[in-house]
């Protein structure tokens, strides 16, 4: 199996991110930054953890590079300068305190400032200027169509920030479901971060449903590169159209297995699909879309399984269903929730 | 020994930044823990709503990672109580000088500048090996201050990629 797909593709993005990192690094070393930039900066750090890891890289790597070569073996020679005038230079170790002293000192200042602002601000930043917010309440889905005529809808309940540059097309699932038709653009790879996957497209169709410490990735048409996000390394898989591969904390390997690619698609009908689901998944599947909330108590309740199709924003139909086949009764049923328990 | 690394957690505490960033130039081949400080990181930014009180960003960003590599070291150091591994890690971290893998990097920079234009190189070498100010070299070179930085950015990212292909393959082919 080859990677080649993946590699190529996240390799483009990550350059351009790396070109961009390196930018900042030395416009924010110049004296007259305004809060424009900063305002940038700190826009662009926020678009994704590569952003910021790419960004902590070249503070690296700039570190690092001041150690490179410490005998001096390495020549200078450039044509078109002088080279005597270079060499002789170079022998002689220029070390400009005011510099140095002035990086430390921004530490030591800034030092008491981040603390503040680290732990003091409790206020959410999405909203930002070059970055459009898309969420749907309970119940809600939305359609949104992008810049470049990708689709996006957006199922109950979720949320995403949608960052287009010339060089890439970010998008973050912040909660949530979305189904991706993604319009292919060979110059801009698609990339959406998710909190457990990463998921990176040329053109084509897919799914993502992100729950509290798990992700599900559905392919509808074509072929996506998916990446775990704590598992070491670059190591994506591809998953072909047809397949879905699903985390949470117990993987340890990507596998794509067959999909359930009529659920995925179902949600948009507003239709529930339950093939040999458990009680307590059904009941949270509903529970995403409807105010009035299904509750049940017992575990042995919650373990049963269940087949069936239903509205999604008919939560009655489901406590009808379990009352009439004799497996559970209405413990309490008010506008805001209906709680069930065994029979037994 | 136990001492080296105290003194290496309450130097990146301090946020002395430089620390930290000998913490990052040592994890390079470790993407892994570092991917998830860039995480932390990530996740405390996003919390930061107002900026115009943050005089110089590039060391506001850096203050959050060594905010966020000491809680993630601390959180490390108890969870693996009874593996040394990482403990070693942190030792061999604290001692960049004898680290096998900070050498090898040094290796992939000193091959990375040799790809690199004569003038590129030449305005790499200048400015970090040989301390001079971006006008400086650009006096030197018979360059505006504007192109010196082009070319330094230009290089510090190929070094930076030249990192990166390194860090994919020592992970190792996948079968």
């Amino acid at each position: 199996m080859s990677n080649n797909f993946y590699e190529t593709d996240s390799q483009k993005a990550t350059d351009a991110i790396i070109d961009e990192a390196t930018e900042w690094l030395l416009r924010l070393q110049d004296s007259g930054i305004n809060d424009a930039d900063k305002q940038g900066f700190t826009r662009w750090l926020k678009r994704s953890p590569l952003h910021v890891w790419e960004y902590l890289r070249a503070e690296a790597t700039w570190a690092v590079l001041e150690g490179i070569d410490p005998e001096r073996k390495m020549e200078i020679d450039v044509a078109s300068t002088d080279a005597d005038n270079i060499v002789a230079l170079s022998h002689t170790k220029v070390i400009k305190n005011s510099e140095k002293a002035g990086v430390m000192s921004w530490f030591k200042v800034f030092a008491v400032a981040a603390s503040v602002t680290l732990f003091g601000l409790a206020s959410w930043l999405y909203l930002q200027p070059d970055t459009q917010v898309y969420q749907t309440g309970v119940g809600e889905q939305h359609r949104v169509v992008l810049t470049d005529g990708s689709v996006i809808e957006l199922n109950t309940k979720s949320e995403i920030e949608v960052a287009f540059s010339g060089r890439s097309r970010e998008v973050r699932l912040s909660r949530g479901e979305a189904l991706f038709k993604v319009r292919a653009d060979s110059e801009r790879p698609f990339i959406v971060f998710g909190d457990q996957a990463r998921v990176e497209v040329l053109g084509t169709e897919f799914n993502i449903y992100q729950r509290v410490g798990q992700a599900t990735v559905t392919v509808l048409e074509g072929l996506v590169a998916v990446r775990d996000k704590r598992l070491s390394g670059r190591d994506g898989i591809q998953v072909a159209a047809g397949y879905e591969v699903n985390i949470d904390a117990n993987t340890s390997r990507l596998v794509p297995v067959t999909a359930s690619t009529e659920r995925v698609l179902a949600w948009r009908e507003q239709r529930l699909i339950f093939d040999n689901s458990t009680l307590a998944d059904a009941v949270e599947e509903f529970n995403r879309y409807n105010r009035r909330q299904l509750i049940i108590l017992d575990p042995i309740l919650k373990a049963q399984e269940i087949n069936g199709v239903f509205d999604a924003d008919r939560p009655e139909a489901l406590m009808r269903f379990l009352v009439q086949s004799g497996s559970a009764r209405v413990v309490k049923e008010t506008d805001n929730r209906i709680i069930l328990e065994s029979v037994l | 020994m136990k001492n080296a690394r105290q003194q290496w957690l309450n130097d990146l505490a301090k946020g002395s930044g430089r620390d930290l960033l000998r913490f990052l130039g040592s994890r390079l081949s470790n993407e892994r823990d570092a991917e998830e400080l860039a995480q932390e990181v990530y996740l405390r930014l996003l919390r930061v709503d107002d900026v115009s009180h943050i005089r110089n960003p590039r060391a506001f960003a850096l203050r959050i990672a060594a905010h966020a590599a000491h809680e993630f070291h601390m959180l490390a150091r108890n969870r693996l109580e009874h593996s040394s591994e990482l403990l070693d890690n942190l030792e061999s971290a604290s001692d960049p000088a004898t680290n096998a893998s900070n050498r090898e990097q040094m290796a992939i920079l000193e091959r990375a500048l040799a790809q690199l234009s004569p003038k590129c190189r030449a305005v790499v070498l200048l400015h970090r090996r040989d301390q001079l100010t971006c006008k400086q070299i650009a006096e030197h070179m018979g360059l505006s201050v504007g192109m010196v930085k082009k070319y330094l950015a230009q290089g510090i990212a190929t070094c930076q990629k030249q990192l990166a292909s390194f860090m994919v393959k020592g992970q190792g082919a996948k079968p």
